[in-house]
């Protein structure tokens, strides 16, 4: 189930909220569970076999490693192996799978069985989720979770379940145990879903359109100042999809009593590729630093090992992000120039923001048009439009797509930097029956997009 | 914290719970109005029935079809879901949205179904399988019309730079392999220029919310058509009658843009009149005359013009003429059928789209002199069923 839908706005969250407010305090975590169960089951019931055996798996490991991490740190080690083997393993077969037999039938192994597995959803998220609570136990910084259902709890979570952030659990301990929602912070809850909302419905699809229009024109048709109109489409839209998806999965969180961490930062406001990957997925690349890259020695070793160890996380972050070459391209691409950054440009360009600020948001919108083709004719050729090759620099289409696109990308521009958010604070506190009102109206745009538009589908659910 | 401080954190907490309240209350009214909202059949305006709700069973939970059904249905009986659509499009008209599902919205008040060469290799086929019939009967008059849409004739109309392409540049390559083909019993019929002329007289062709013709745009068409088959056409008086004035057309049901205007539907029938009798071959029933009232009535009032699309209509008339003629058509052609009746004993109209029958059996048995296609351009673009209807024939030999 997706939250932009009207399952989930109109049945499942008015029966949620209903059943965790009436039930008496003790009963609360099991009427989240038992709705998340619900959430996860909706649309593709035979994977909800996996995330039960994915909790017990995980709960009781991180039992058996936490009641050895003291005495038998070998045998806890040990443990922690299997665990974390078994969470790739599943991992690998339910998402790697399909494309890497593919891959090997397409270099003659025609022996290798293939497999068509339906991507489960969020296994990319609650997997992360899972490793880190177990390597977190073994490293001793945590407390191992005793009760079933808290565990139960912490990784199937409705709110952050599909498409994070990627909760660590230290973050929640605390709130699994004992929680308050007071009617403001019900409220504050509600202004981060309803902002998430309106970056999905009224945004981020709006500017998929654009995109999709813009990708599908013919060589007659498209022209450099084009193409760079499109790329900045899916720039913005993937962000508006993205950080409102997290924007809903934290104001619900808050909903329900939940403080889940920040997960983007104004990512398109960084001056660098370095400060673009501390503001986007925060969750996500603060994962890979944690549990990779520090592990492998960081940038405390040689500048060759530490090249290596850019590589790799970086090749390892562009394939979690999807089954395909393009996505390691991708984030061999960002492995790349973040090389560049720490070893040529150092700080050459940094004294004055808006140089390193405009590079690094045209980079950020090259590097999406790898991400987004999976097909690598496809890519070359839209890439190719970018930089002139076989078409002209503007022609009367482009005009169209000014005139009919520039107003929803300056809104995405205008939405992607602080300025709004302060602004929109100040007006809050100043005027705030008239900010009410906005917001009843802006649901309402948001609910009329939703019953036109029949096609709905998130874009981070690949993953 | 100095007083100032300390209120605006009281502002902000009084915000926050207001809205708290506010949201909850919206959450569940419309939950609520959607329980208690009566559920529809039909949408009249998207011209479609409208999802109820799904049965539960294992299998369709178990696939996940019940999870996309319900989705469905919720979106489909919202509660007053016309008025939220309504909406939307206000929106998408305030953010400049001037394209939805292959409808460009003008700054006029037509709306215009774009053209895409996604690819020529089928309309080629389907030409491939026309010259070929048609070489089988050499003895046969044969005409073909390409009508062309109004991304064509109006294409003054589109928003500037629209990324439509040329219907006309197309067309020109099409004919010109025509051509080159070299039948000598083919007769190609070029509507665009007198289309064009008229439109330039202000003459309506197109509905405005329709990818129809209207009736006189049949008119032009048939004109240029019946000087190809070198029928008196001028001599020929016709009564217009208008039959419907608040008709709102696919286009718009399609695109989800609202048109204010509406336009009239009329017929234009021949003065003195003739008989004319409609046998619908393959539903076994005879009607008197060319038009339907029920189709009228309808939410398509196009369909006054035979009730629809059929497999195969036989048309016989009172006309003394000795001439019979075959018309594979689109819808475009339904329109048309009624100024050709005076100058044929007998019309057959086959739709490939529904036909099944063995074509050369029908071209054989019913002593056809003439053969005509007729179609508008994004229809014998895109569609294939001609040529598998051509070709069937061959494969059965």
């Amino acid at each position: 189930m997706v939250f932009s839908s009207m399952t989930y706005l109109f049945v499942f969250l008015p029966m949620v909220l209903l059943a965790y407010f009436i039930a008496p305090p003790q009963a609360r975590n099991m009427v989240l569970l038992a709705f998340s169960l619900i959430f996860y089951a909706w649309g593709e019931p035979v994977y909800i076999f996996l995330m039960l055996m994915s909790i017990t798996v995980n709960y009781v490991f991180g039992r058996i490693i936490a009641n050895n991490r003291a005495h038998h740190s070998r045998y806890a080690k040990l443990n922690l192996g299997i665990a974390v083997g078994w969470n790739l393993v599943a991992l690998g077969i339910f998402k790697y799978y399909p494309f890497v037999s593919s891959q090997l039938r397409g270099i003659g192994l025609g022996f290798v069985p293939s497999l068509k597995l339906l991507l489960p959803i969020g296994i990319s998220f609650y997997t992360f989720q899972a490793i880190s609570y177990l390597v977190d136990i073994y490293r001793n910084q945590i407390r191992v979770q005793r009760g079933f259902l808290k565990f139960a709890l912490y990784i199937s979570m409705f709110p952050q379940l599909i498409a994070g952030p990627i909760v660590r659990y230290e973050d929640v301990e605390k709130q699994l145990s004992k929680r308050k929602v007071t009617l403001a912070m019900f409220g504050n809850g509600g202004e981060f879903f309803l902002r998430g909302l309106i970056k999905k419905v009224l945004l981020a699809n709006q500017l998929g359109a654009l995109y999709v229009q813009i990708e599908s024109l013919g060589v007659a048709h498209t022209s450099v100042m084009t193409a760079w109109l499109g790329a900045f489409a899916y720039t913005f839209q993937i962000y508006f999809d993205f950080s409102g998806y997290s924007d809903m999965a934290i104001g619900l969180g808050k909903m329900f009593g939940f403080r889940f961490p920040k997960n983007f930062d104004y990512p398109y406001t960084a001056t660098s590729i370095t400060s673009f990957w501390r503001r986007w997925h925060i969750s996500l690349s603060s994962w890979f630093r944690e549990y990779v890259y520090i592990p492998l020695g960081g940038k405390r070793v040689s500048p060759a090992k530490h090249v290596r160890n850019i590589l790799i996380v970086w090749m390892l972050t562009g394939f979690w992000h999807g089954a395909g070459w393009n996505f390691m391209l991708w984030g061999l691409y960002y492995g790349i120039l973040l090389l560049l950054e720490k070893y040529v440009i150092h700080d050459r360009i940094s004294s004055h923001p808006w140089p390193g600020r405009i590079l690094t948001f045209l980079l950020v919108t090259l590097g999406w048009m790898f991400f987004v083709h999976t097909d690598f004719s496809a890519m070359l050729t839209y890439v190719g439009h970018m930089f002139g090759v076989g078409c002209s620099f503007a022609n009367a289409t482009t005009g169209y797509f000014i005139r009919t696109g520039l107003f929803v990308l300056l809104l995405g521009l205008f939405f992607s930097t602080p300025i709004f958010h302060r602004l929109n604070e100040q007006f809050a506190v100043q005027y705030y029956t008239a900010s009410i009102a906005l917001r009843i109206v802006m649901f309402m745009l948001c609910v009329a997009a939703l019953v036109y538009q029949s096609y709905n589908p998130f874009l981070y659910f690949r993953f | 914290m100095t007083d100032r401080e300390a209120r605006e954190r009281a502002r902000k907490l009084r915000f926050f719970r207001l809205l708290g309240i506010v949201f909850v209350m919206m959450i569940f009214l419309l939950a609520f109005l959607r329980l208690v909202w009566p559920r529809k059949a039909y949408s009249a305006q998207e011209r479609r029935t409208l999802a109820q709700l799904p049965a539960m069973t294992t299998e369709n939970l178990r696939n996940g079809a019940f999870s996309d059904a319900m989705e469905e249905y919720l979106a489909d009986q919202f509660p007053a879901r016309n008025v939220w659509v309504y909406l939307d499009e206000l929106r998408g008209r305030i953010m400049g949205e001037k394209y939805s599902q292959g409808v460009y919205r003008s700054g006029s008040s037509y709306l215009i179904e774009e053209f895409k060469r996604t690819d020529d290799n089928r309309a080629a086929k389907t030409t491939k399988a026309v010259l070929d019939y048609l070489r089988e009967y050499p003895d046969i008059q044969s005409y073909i019309m390409l009508v062309p849409n109004s991304s064509w004739i109006m294409n003054d109309k589109l928003p500037t730079g629209a990324p439509i392409d040329s219907q006309e540049e197309w067309y020109t390559m099409w004919a010109q392999d025509v051509k080159n083909a070299g039948l000598s019993n083919l007769t190609v019929v070029s509507p665009a220029a007198a289309l064009s002329a008229e439109v330039e007289q202000g003459k309506q062709i197109y509905y405005r919310t329709d990818h129809h013709w209207t009736t006189f745009g049949a008119y032009v068409g048939a004109r240029e058509l019946a000087q190809a088959m070198d029928l008196p056409f001028e001599e020929q008086n016709w009564k217009q009658v208008v039959v419907h004035d608040r008709f709102q057309g696919t286009l718009m049901s399609k695109s989800g843009f609202y048109s204010r205007t509406a336009d009239t539907v009329e017929l234009y029938l021949p003065d003195p009149d003739i008989g004319i009798v409609t046998t619908y071959k393959e539903q076994q029933k005879t009607l008197s005359g060319l038009y339907s009232s029920e189709g009228l009535t309808g939410d398509d009032p196009y369909e006054v013009f035979f009730g629809g699309n059929y497999p195969w209509l036989a048309i016989s008339t009172t006309s003394k003429s000795n001439r019979k003629l075959l018309i594979f058509k689109d819808s475009y052609a339904n329109a048309m059928i009624g100024f050709l009746c005076p100058f044929f004993s007998e019309i057959h109209v086959v739709d490939p789209r529904y036909y099944t029958g063995d074509i050369r059996t029908l071209t054989a048995s019913a002593g056809i002199t003439d053969i005509c296609f007729l179609y508008n351009i994004n229809t014998y673009y895109e569609d294939g069923s001609l040529s598998l209807i051509l070709e069937g024939g061959e494969a059965d030999e």
